[in-house]
This record gives C-alpha cells, sequence and structure tokens, in this order.
C-alpha cells in the first residue's frame, strides 16, 4: 500500500472503483478487479485518480458491450443468453433480435417527430377530444399572449383573444390588444365571449366600437343583442321574441340606428386574417384551436332582427293605410337596403342568405303596401323583384350546399383512412409495448411458456414493428392532403374561401372520431357484446379441440 | 485464435514491453509504466490480446492480507511466434520500430 489513504483523490478514486465494481457485468468483471488490484500500488494521488478514470471507462465499454450483446438476442432471453430455445419443450422466441426490434420502431417512431408527424398527431388528437381545446392548447396560447405582451405585438393578443377557450381570459387580452392598437376594438363584437350570454360589461365595450365604427350596422346589432339576449333567453317562436323584445327601449334603439346605418360588416375578413396571420406565426398551434377560433366568429342573432323587421313592416303598413306613403316607404327601404348589405360578398354564407330573407321581407312589405293603397302596377314590380330574389336565393343556397356537399364527399374518405390509420398505429404500438413487456417481464421472471399467450406475445414482436411501421408511414401519407389545406390557408393572402374549406374539413375530422362512436350508450353495448361473445366461441373452440386431442390420444 | 487483432502503436507498443521479457509475469501497472499508456487504453488492449489467445493471465497466488490478488500477464508461445512475426513486418514496412532489437 504506497498511496496515502488520507489523500482525498484517492478516497475518490478507490470508491469510484469499488462502486463500479459493485455493477461490473460478469463476463469481464476479472479485469475490474484487476485494475482495483493496481491501485494498490499507485504512490500519486493523481496517478490513482487518473488511473481509476481509465476503469470508469473501462467499465463503461464493458456495460455497452453488454447491452449491445443484449440487443443481439431475441426479445425475452436473459443476458446471458442462457434461455434461448431449449428444443421442442423449451420456450418460444420471436424470430428477431431486439436490435432489429428497436431499429423498426425508432424508425417508426421517428416518422411522429418530424414536422408533418407532429402536425398529424396533434390534429388527430384534437380531432378525438372533438376539438375541445385541451391544457397543451391553453399554454401555447398563454406562451404567444406572454411573448406578445412582451414585444406589444397588438396583433398577437387580438389572435389570442379570439382563440382563447376561457371567456374571460379572452376577454383580458382583448382588452390588452384594443389599449395597445385601438383599430382593433372590432374584435369585441366578432366573437362569441359568453355563449349564451355575455358579461354586463360588454355594454362598455360595443360602445367603444360603436363610436369607432358608427356607420358600421353589425356593431348595433351585437349591442342590441347584448341587450335582447337576456329577455329571449330561450324563446323558440318569433312572435314570442317580438313581443318580448319591443317593449325595450334601448333594444329597439339599437335595431333602429342598426337599420338606419349606411353599412354592415361583421368583421370576418379581418377575423380570418387574424387567425391566418396568428397560425402562421405558430405553426405548431393545434388546427381545431384555430377552427374553433373561426367557429367562435358572432353572427348577429338573425331572430332578433327578422323579429324587429316584422316590427317595422307592421308599422309601415300601418301608417301607408293612414295615406302616410312615403315614410312607410322609407320604412320598407330601410329593411331591404339592410338586407342587401348583408347579402354582399364579406360575410359569412349564412349572413349572405340571412340578408337575402331579410330583403324579402321587405319587399312583401311592399307589396303588402301597394296592394292596401290600389298600386297594382307597383305591386306587380315588386312581385317581379321578389321573384329574382327568391331564384337567387335558391341559387346561392344550392350552390353553398353544392360546395359544401362536394367538399365533405371529397374529404370523407380521406379522413376516414386518417382516423383508422391513426387507430391502428396506435393499437399496434400498444401491442407491440404489450409483446415486448410480456416477453421481457417473462425473462425477469423465467417464464418458460410455449402455450398460445407466449405464441401470441412472440408473433406480435414479431411481426407488430413492421406493421406499426408501415401504418404509422399510412398514417402520415394520408394526412397529406389535410397538411396542404392548412399550408395552403397560412400561405393565401385571401382566405375567404380557404377559410371556410378550413373550417368544414376540420368539422369532419371531428365527425370521423372514433372517439365519440363510443360516447354513445348502444355503441359501449354493442362493442361489450361483440367483446364478450368472441370470449365465448374462444372458449367453446377451444375446448372442443381439447377434448377430441384427448379422445384421440386416449383411444 | 482466429480473431485478427487491428495493431495500433499503441498494441505495438505493449507487445514490445510484454515480449521484452517473454517468460517473465507482467503486472498491469508495470506494464502502464513502461508503455506509457493509460489504464483505459491498456486494458482493452489486454482483453483483446487474452481473447485472441496470444496471452495468458493468472491471480497472484500469496495474498497479502488486506490487499486484493494482483493478475498478471504474459504472451502465451504462439503469441510470442505472432509477436515476432507481427515485428518483422512492422520493420520491413517501416510502420514501426521496436525500442530494441528483439527478432
Amino acid at each position: 500500500m504506497n498511496a496515502p489513504r488520507t489523500s482525498l483523490l484517492t478516497r475518490v478514486a478507490l470508491s469510484s472503483m469499488v462502486l463500479a465494481l459493485r455493477f461490473w457485468p460478469e463476463n469481464t468483471r476479472q479485469w475490474g478487479l484487476a485494475l482495483l488490484a493496481e491501485m494498490e500500488e499507485i504512490s500519486e494521488p493523481a496517478g490513482a485518480l487518473n488511473w481509476a478514470a481509465g476503469g470508469i471507462l473501462l467499465f463503461l465499454r464493458a456495460v455497452l458491450a453488454q447491452i449491445f450483446e443484449w440487443m443481439r438476442l431475441p426479445a425475452g432471453t436473459g443476458f446471458s443468453g442462457a434461455a434461448l430455445p431449449g428444443g421442442v419443450n423449451g420456450p418460444r422466441f420471436p424470430k428477431h433480435s431486439r436490435l432489429t426490434t428497436a431499429v423498426i420502431l425508432l424508425a417508426a417512431v421517428t416518422l411522429f417527430f418530424l414536422p408533418i408527424g407532429r402536425e398529424a398527431t396533434g390534429t388527430v388528437r384534437a380531432s378525438w377530444r372533438s376539438f375541445i381545446p385541451s391544457s397543451g392548447d391553453r399554454r401555447e396560447l398563454e406562451k404567444i399572449a406572454a411573448k406578445a405582451e412582451k414585444e406589444k405585438d397588438a396583433r398577437a393578443l387580438a389572435f389570442g383573444a379570439l382563440s382563447y377557450p376561457d371567456s374571460g381570459r379572452a376577454l383580458e387580452l382583448a382588452d390588452r390588444a384594443v389599449a395597445l392598437d385601438p383599430s382593433l376594438v372590432w374584435i369585441y363584437a366578432s366573437r362569441y365571449y359568453h355563449v349564451p350570454l355575455d358579461l354586463p360589461q360588454s355594454g362598455e365595450r360595443l360602445k367603444q366600437l360603436r363610436s369607432s365604427d358608427p356607420e358600421n350596422a353589425f356593431a348595433y346589432l351585437v349591442s342590441a343583442n347584448v341587450e335582447g339576449t337576456s329577455r329571449t333567453a330561450t324563446p323558440l317562436r318569433l312572435q314570442s321574441t317580438s313581443e318580448a323584445l319591443r317593449s325595450d327601449g334601448e333594444w329597439m334603439k339599437e335595431m333602429d340606428q342598426a337599420f338606419r346605418a349606411t353599412n354592415y360588416d361583421s368583421y370576418f375578413r379581418q377575423h380570418e386574417e387574424l387567425v391566418r396571420e396568428g397560425w402562421k406565426k405558430t405553426p405548431g398551434l393545434s388546427p381545431g384551436l384555430v377552427a374553433i377560433g373561426l367557429w367562435r366568429h358572432r353572427i348577429p342573432d338573425l331572430r332578433q332582427i327578422q323579429a324587429y323587421a316584422d316590427l317595422r313592416v307592421n308599422e309601415a303598413l300601418r301608417i301607408g293605410s293612414a295615406r302616410n306613403v312615403k315614410e312607410a316607404e322609407t320604412i320598407l327601404e330601410e329593411i331591404t337596403k339592410l338586407g342587401r348589405r348583408m347579402a354582399g360578398v364579406g360575410g359569412t354564407p349564412i349572413e349572405q342568405l340571412s340578408g337575402l330573407g331579410l330583403m324579402q321581407r321587405g319587399l312583401e312589405g311592399f307589396k303588402k303596401l301597394y296592394g292596401g293603397i290600389g298600386r297594382p302596377e307597383k305591386g306587380k314590380e315588386i312581385g317581379a323583384q321578389l321573384q329574382e330574389l327568391e331564384t337567387e336565393k335558391n341559387e346561392r343556397i344550392q350552390s353553398y350546399m353544392g360546395w359544401k356537399s362536394d367538399l365533405l364527399r371529397a374529404f370523407q374518405w380521406k379522413a376516414n383512412v386518417l382516423q383508422v390509420s391513426a387507430i391502428l398505429s396506435l393499437l399496434l404500438a400498444i401491442a407491440v409495448a404489450l409483446g415486448l413487456f410480456a416477453l421481457e417481464m417473462g425473462a425477469a421472471f423465467r417464464w418458460k411458456g410455449t402455450g398460445t399467450g407466449r405464441w401470441i406475445a412472440c408473433r406480435v414482436v414479431d411481426y407488430g414493428p413492421l406493421l406499426f411501421l408501415a401504418s404509422s408511414f399510412a398514417f402520415l401519407w394520408s394526412f397529406r392532403p389535410i397538411a396542404e389545406i392548412f399550408a395552403q390557408y397560412r400561405s393565401k393572402e385571401e382566405t375567404h374561401t380557404e377559410a371556410m374549406r378550413l373550417f368544414w374539413q376540420v368539422f369532419v375530422l371531428g365527425d370521423t372520431n372514433p372517439v365519440s362512436y363510443f360516447n354513445e350508450p348502444y355503441h359501449q353495448w354493442l362493442v361489450l357484446t361483440v367483446v364478450l361473445a368472441a370470449i365465448g366461441v374462444v372458449v367453446v373452440v377451444r375446448g372442443i379441440v381439447r377434448q377430441n386431442y384427448v379422445a384421440s390420444t386416449t383411444r | 485464435m482466429g480473431i485478427r487483432l487491428r495493431l495500433s502503436k499503441q498494441t505495438l507498443a505493449l507487445l514490445d514491453a510484454l515480449i521484452d521479457q517473454p517468460s517473465h509475469w507482467h503486472h498491469g501497472y508495470a506494464l502502464s509504466q513502461q508503455t506509457g499508456l493509460a489504464s483505459g487504453t491498456l486494458y482493452p488492449i489486454l482483453m483483446r490480446l487474452e481473447k485472441s489467445g496470444w496471452l495468458e493471465t493468472r491471480w497472484e497466488d500469496a495474498v497479502v492480507p488486506g490487499r486484493p490478488p494482483r493478475h498478471f500477464y504474459r504472451l502465451t508461445g504462439n503469441g510470442r511466434e505472432w509477436v515476432r512475426a507481427e515485428f518483422r513486418a512492422a520493420r520491413e514496412s517501416k510502420f514501426w520500430k521496436p525500442a530494441q532489437s528483439k527478432v
């Protein structure tokens, strides 16, 4: 013993070698002991440490070599490989080595870490939640908000406000965005913050919007809706809506201003533009979150507009019958004009169709007015206009419904393929994990089974990884068209059509969500019955086979 | 014996030390001192030589109480012949020159 034991370095060196020896693989342990024995001859503490460092290196190499040896054996074998097939009665093992299995699994898993893989996984997982935002989505939006706050990026904050699932937080973000850039005040009106009721303080925010965009009917309509919704929380009939609202002076005032305004814009294009911009900045954001942002786009309560229009038509007819035709015409003109503005190209299809419906109400009012005051030639003229309007309305409905059904039909099978390949990949991954777990645990607990269970585990570990790789590839391949739509939406300047396409395709994806299938009790019972029936069949067949086997061996 | 060893300069230095006193049993630390090889380099070479059958090993017989037995190494008969042949080839190709002529 030359090295002074009191030296800290020597003690560290010795302790580390002793520790390494405790875990040193058996087949090379003697070399570790040899290294340790030599340390007794080293007098210099630094030399002892250097010697021990070499020993640790050798230990790591020995461990790696053993792991590599272990990887070269099939799953279910021990470190020494002693439990390899022992003849006809020996346990079964997979045909491939652990290394082969690991390489194939790694290749499959790598696919999910590619940008398209991450997007596909995120989208399908969100569809399985029916696009209800997850806590991860909230965290992502919080990150965007925090970054935007730091950079004083009002548009990014507005994007957060339009997409955030919780209304309270969304309003906070909206307030911050508007404080930084008052021109974004429209975000107060362009989404439903609280459904069906908005917060009482919405009134103040909407007042800001009305004063910044005083000629926009939308701002007044939304204010009237917030006012009127509390009175018509659940009415189903238009008649009862009219009766409930006509006594509300504030509502009548807002509606009156809306019908007199010279412009109508529900800010749908600005909303789309902001969503596109936000998604472009954060491409990793769940497409479901983006679609939900668009879903939340507010349109005025059409039932309330119709109710007010009916009140105004009746008023016009009453005035008209008192021979004050000019005033009656002005009232009806306001109705048809608002309808025409709403039917313009900037809004959502529902707004456009509602606009045509409003025009129809106005024109019908005109027809009744002229009929009542004995001006049949004018009535005829209006009748022709009504005919044209009906044709236009039908054309628009058919065009929109046709476009939508073509889109949905074309997308339906793609969505189905995507969902099936996703489910298959998940099931295969679970099966392979269970198979590997069973075999490796079997090795630890000396499971030398030769029965069906072990046979299944071996086959799953043999063919499962390859099938998993193939299904993962199919999953990404089937996601490609959807990824293209997302990319198109993000890259286009004119986003209206892309927004509608994205909106409906995400809708279909949510509709084909296989998890929702199991939400229905009928399907739950169906699956349970099928599984129990399958188990019953297996038990009966197995019993028959065994009985035949016993009979044949005892004959 | 079928394993073909890669004769690096470090391996040649070790073989040089071992062939210097072929019948003598060497221990690891002395070999390290003699060749200047660190333990992390020396022992993998010793392990490979043993696996190839060129090196024989034994544990120290007389154990000093409180001290673990040491491990000794020397070339086998085949090993010596092989080393001499390799040295000759190395010298001819001027790849490496032994410290002293042993061939």
